[in-house]
C-alpha cells in the first residue's frame, strides 16, 4: 500500500521524499480545501525532483460555468506533464476525458460511499476513487472486495466537511464592521474547535478532530485498498514529519503504540471519524 | 415556447392535493426510502399511488426524489424500488448518483431528472448528463443569470431552477456538519440544519463577535421579481422549495406564483411586476429573502443574523369548508387564533384575494362567539359573498 502526503509547500515534500510514495496537490484555483494549492510551473518543479514517485493533481472544485475553458486549457498542460492521475469533483472533467492522458480518479468527497457507483466509473474509464470519510471501515471494505478499481482512503488528517461558494467570515465581518485581518480562524460549538478557512472562491471548514488510522492501515493493506492519504492541513510542520515517519513504521506488533505516539503528537485531538459508527437516517 | 413548469414541494398527500390545486403543474415528493428528507412525512407506495392517480386527473405531475448519496446497505434494494415506482406511473425520478442513474435508464423507462445534490454548475457537466439519455438538469443554486443563460445557450435539454424558498449555506452534496456534530448523515435524508446554529468565531485566541452571533445561515431565495427573465431565458421549470412547508405555505407560494406566471403569459408584452405579490409572500415567510447567486451578488446581505426562533405562520387562520348560501355563512376550520374585528384576505386557488373584516362568528351550535382559539375549531363566519371550499384565511398585519 502506497502513502502519499498532501503537503503544505515543496520544501516539506524535498525533506519527506524518501519517507512517501507520492504526493497529492491542489491545483491553483481548481481545488477546494487544499492548504495550499500549486502554480503548473510548481507541480512541473516537484515531477521533476520527486523523479519516479507518484504525483496525483486534485481538481476537486465545483465548476463554475465561466471556469470551464480555462480549466479545460490546463488539463491540456497537465497533458504535457508525468501524472498519475487526476482527482475530479466535477462531472465537466469527465466530459472532457477523450481529451485528458492522465488516469482519472473519482473524488466526489461525500459521495464516494458505494461500490455500484465505483463500479459505474468504472465502466466510465475511471481507474481509481478517492473514498468518502463518513463511512465505516467495514463499507470501505466492501467496496473494496466488490470493485477492480484502485482505491485511496484517508489515514490521517483533519477532514473537510463543508465547502461553500460563499465568503462566510468576510460577510459576517462586513455585517458587523469587525476589522480583523487574521487568517487562522475556527469556529467552537459546544468546546470543539473547528478549522474554518476563506478563500476569494468560497468558505471550507473541518472536523474538529484529526483522524488518526494509523492502527487500521496494515487491515486496510491487507485488504487491498492502494493508497493511503496523510494530510498536512493545520499540522505544524515538524510534527507533520515526525507523523509521516512513523505511517513508515508500523507494524503487527507496534501499531498501538504508534497509534498512542501520534495520538500524543496531535495532543490527543484525534478520532477516527466514522470507521467505527454508522451515520444516522432516521430519527427515532 | 412551452409554458414553463411550477413545480411545488408536497411533504405528503394532503399537501400534494393542496399544490395541484393551488396550480402547480407538477410537484415533488419523497417515496418510503432514498430520500433526502429521511424525517419528513414521505409517502407510502399506496400514498404514492393516490397522489398519482390524483395529479394525473387534473393533468398535473409527480416526480419522486431518489436522491441519497447511495451507501452499499441500500444498493440491494434498488432494482425493486424503481421498478415499482414505475409500476407506479411517477412521471419522473430525481436522482444524484450517477449508478442509480444508470441502473433506472438501464431497467426502467422513468425520465430522469438530475438532482441539485450533484451541483451541476456548468454547461460540461450538462452535456454529460445529457449524452447519458436524462431528461432533465436540476442546476445548482450557485448559478447565476449569466450561468443559467449560458448553458441554456450551449445544450438541449431540460433546466430547472430553484424559485423560491430555503438556501444550502454550502454547494449541495458539500456539507457534512451534520453528520460530524449531531451523526445525522446529510446525504441520505438526515440533515439536521447545522448551518443554521449560531456558533463562536474565533481568529487564533481573538473571538470575533458582532451583534449577533457567527452562523452560516441564509436568507431564503425568491426571484419573483425576475420570473419574466427567467420565463425568456428559457427555463423549463421553476422548482420551488419546502417538503417541510405546511400547507398553507404551499398553497401561498404556489397560488402566488401560479397568478405572476398566467399574468405574463397572458400579456407578455405588458407584463408587469406586482409588488403586492412580494408582500403576499414575504408574510408566509419565516425569513427574509433575496435574490441569492442570481445576479451575481452574493455577498453579505445573503447572511441571515437575526438569530431568532424563526416565526410559525401564525397569520393563518383557517381553512373553508364550505358556505351555507340561505344564511350567507362560511364553514370554516380554525388553524390559528383569531376574532372578531380581525381584518383578513381569503384566498382560493382561482387566484382571487377578497379583503374582509370578521363581523360575526358563530360556533357549530349557532352561539355567537367573540373568539376563536381551540385547534380546528368549526365555526360559521358571515359573509355576503359566496367563499368556495378550499379557499384560505389569513390575517393582514
Amino acid at each position: 500500500m502506497k502513502k502519499i502526503i498532501i503537503p503544505k509547500n515543496s520544501k516539506m515534500i524535498k525533506e519527506l521524499k524518501d519517507e512517501i510514495d507520492g504526493v497529492l496537490l491542489g491545483l491553483k484555483g481548481y481545488s477546494a480545501t487544499y492548504e495550499t494549492e500549486f502554480e503548473l510551473e510548481e507541480i512541473e518543479e516537484i515531477i521533476s525532483f520527486l523523479k519516479g514517485k507518484e504525483v496525483f493533481i486534485s481538481i476537486n472544485k465545483n465548476i463554475l460555468n465561466y471556469e470551464v475553458e480555462n480549466l479545460y486549457k490546463q488539463l491540456e498542460k497537465l497533458n504535457e506533464m508525468k501524472i498519475t492521475g487526476i482527482l475530479f469533483y466535477d462531472l465537466a472533467i469527465l466530459n472532457r476525458k477523450e481529451k485528458i492522458k492522465h488516469n482519472l480518479w473519482w473524488a466526489q468527497e461525500h459521495f464516494t460511499t458505494n461500490y455500484l457507483t465505483a463500479k459505474y466509473y468504472e465502466e466510465e474509464g475511471v481507474k481509481g476513487a478517492y473514498l468518502s470519510s463518513d463511512i465505516t471501515k467495514k463499507d470501505l471494505e466492501e467496496i473494496r472486495k466488490n470493485t477492480k478499481i484502485k482505491l485511496m482512503i484517508n489515514a490521517f488528517g483533519y477532514l473537510p466537511i463543508f465547502v461553500s461558494r460563499r465568503n462566510i467570515i468576510e460577510n459576517y465581518k462586513k455585517t458587523f464592521q469587525i476589522k480583523n485581518k487574521g487568517k487562522n480562524y475556527y469556529i467552537e460549538k459546544e468546546g470543539k474547535r473547528y478549522p474554518i478557512v476563506e478563500r476569494k472562491e468560497g468558505t471550507y471548514v473541518y472536523s474538529a478532530f484529526i483522524l488518526n488510522a494509523a492502527e487500521e492501515i496494515l487491515s486496510f493493506q491487507d485488504n487491498g485498498f492502494e493508497y493511503i492519504v496523510l494530510n498536512s492541513f493545520q499540522i505544524e510542520e515538524e510534527k507533520f514529519k515526525e507523523i509521516v515517519i512513523l505511517f513508515s513504521k508500523i507494524t503487527k506488533e507496534n501499531k498501538k503504540e504508534i497509534q498512542k505516539k501520534i495520538d500524543e503528537i496531535c495532543n490527543n485531538n484525534t478520532d477516527k471519524a466514522f470507521l467505527y459508527r454508522n451515520t444516522i437516517v432516521k430519527v427515532k | 415556447m412551452k409554458k414553463v413548469e411550477l413545480l411545488a414541494p408536497a411533504g405528503d398527500l394532503e399537501r400534494l392535493k393542496w399544490a395541484i390545486l393551488y396550480g402547480a403543474d407538477a410537484v415533488y415528493i419523497g417515496g418510503p426510502s432514498f430520500g433526502l428528507r429521511a424525517n419528513a412525512g414521505n409517502f407510502s407506495f399506496e400514498e404514492i399511488k393516490e397522489g398519482v392517480t390524483f395529479a394525473h386527473k387534473k393533468k398535473a405531475h409527480v416526480h419522486v426524489t431518489v436522491n441519497i448519496a447511495l451507501h452499499n446497505e441500500n444498493i440491494d434494494k434498488l432494482p425493486t424500488y424503481l421498478k415499482k415506482l414505475e409500476e407506479l406511473e411517477v412521471d419522473a425520478i430525481i436522482v444524484s448518483d450517477p449508478a442509480i442513474m444508470n441502473l433506472a435508464l438501464k431497467e426502467t423507462k422513468l425520465p430522469i431528472h438530475i438532482s441539485t445534490q450533484q451541483s451541476t454548475l456548468n454547461k460540461e457537466a450538462v452535456k454529460y448528463f445529457e449524452k447519458k439519455g436524462v431528461s432533465r438538469i436540476v442546476l445548482g443554486r450557485e448559478a447565476t443569470k449569466e450561468d443559467i443563460k449560458d448553458i441554456l445557450k450551449n445544450t438541449n435539454i431540460e433546466i430547472e431552477t430553484f424559485i423560491h424558498g430555503a438556501m444550502c449555506a454550502s454547494f449541495s452534496g458539500r456539507c457534512v456538519l451534520s453528520n460530524f456534530f449531531t451523526g445525522r448523515d446529510a446525504n441520505r435524508g438526515g440533515c439536521a440544519q447545522i448551518c443554521r446554529w449560531d456558533f463562536n468565531l474565533y481568529e487564533n485566541k481573538n473571538k470575533l463577535e458582532g451583534e449577533k452571533p457567527f452562523t452560516f445561515c441564509t436568507k431564503d431565495l425568491s426571484l419573483l421579481k425576475h420570473l419574466d427573465e427567467m420565463i425568456e431565458m428559457g427555463i423549463s421549470s421553476f422548482k420551488i422549495e419546502g417538503r417541510m412547508r405546511s400547507l398553507y405555505y404551499v398553497a401561498t407560494v404556489v397560488g402566488t406564483y401560479r397568478k405572476a406566471i398566467d399574468e405574463y403569459y397572458h400579456n407578455k408584452e405588458n407584463y408587469v411586476y406586482n409588488k403586492e405579490y412580494e408582500r403576499i409572500l414575504n408574510n408566509c415567510a419565516n425569513r427574509e429573502s433575496t435574490v441569492q447567486f442570481f445576479d451575481g451578488n452574493y455577498d453579505e446581505k445573503c447572511q441571515y443574523y437575526n438569530g431568532r426562533m424563526e416565526a410559525s405562520n401564525q397569520e393563518f387562520l383557517g381553512i373553508v369548508l364550505a358556505y351555507d348560501e340561505e344564511k350567507k355563512e362560511m364553514i370554516v376550520e380554525e388553524r390559528n387564533y383569531f376574532k372578531k374585528g380581525d381584518k383578513v384576505e381569503i384566498f382560493g386557488p382561482d387566484g382571487n384575494i377578497i379583503p374582509y373584516e370578521i363581523n360575526e362568528i358563530y360556533d357549530e351550535e349557532n352561539n355567537k362567539i367573540e373568539v376563536v382559539r381551540h385547534p380546528k375549531q368549526i365555526v360559521k363566519i358571515k359573509i355576503d359573498k359566496k367563499i368556495k371550499p378550499n379557499y384560505l384565511i389569513r390575517k393582514i398585519a
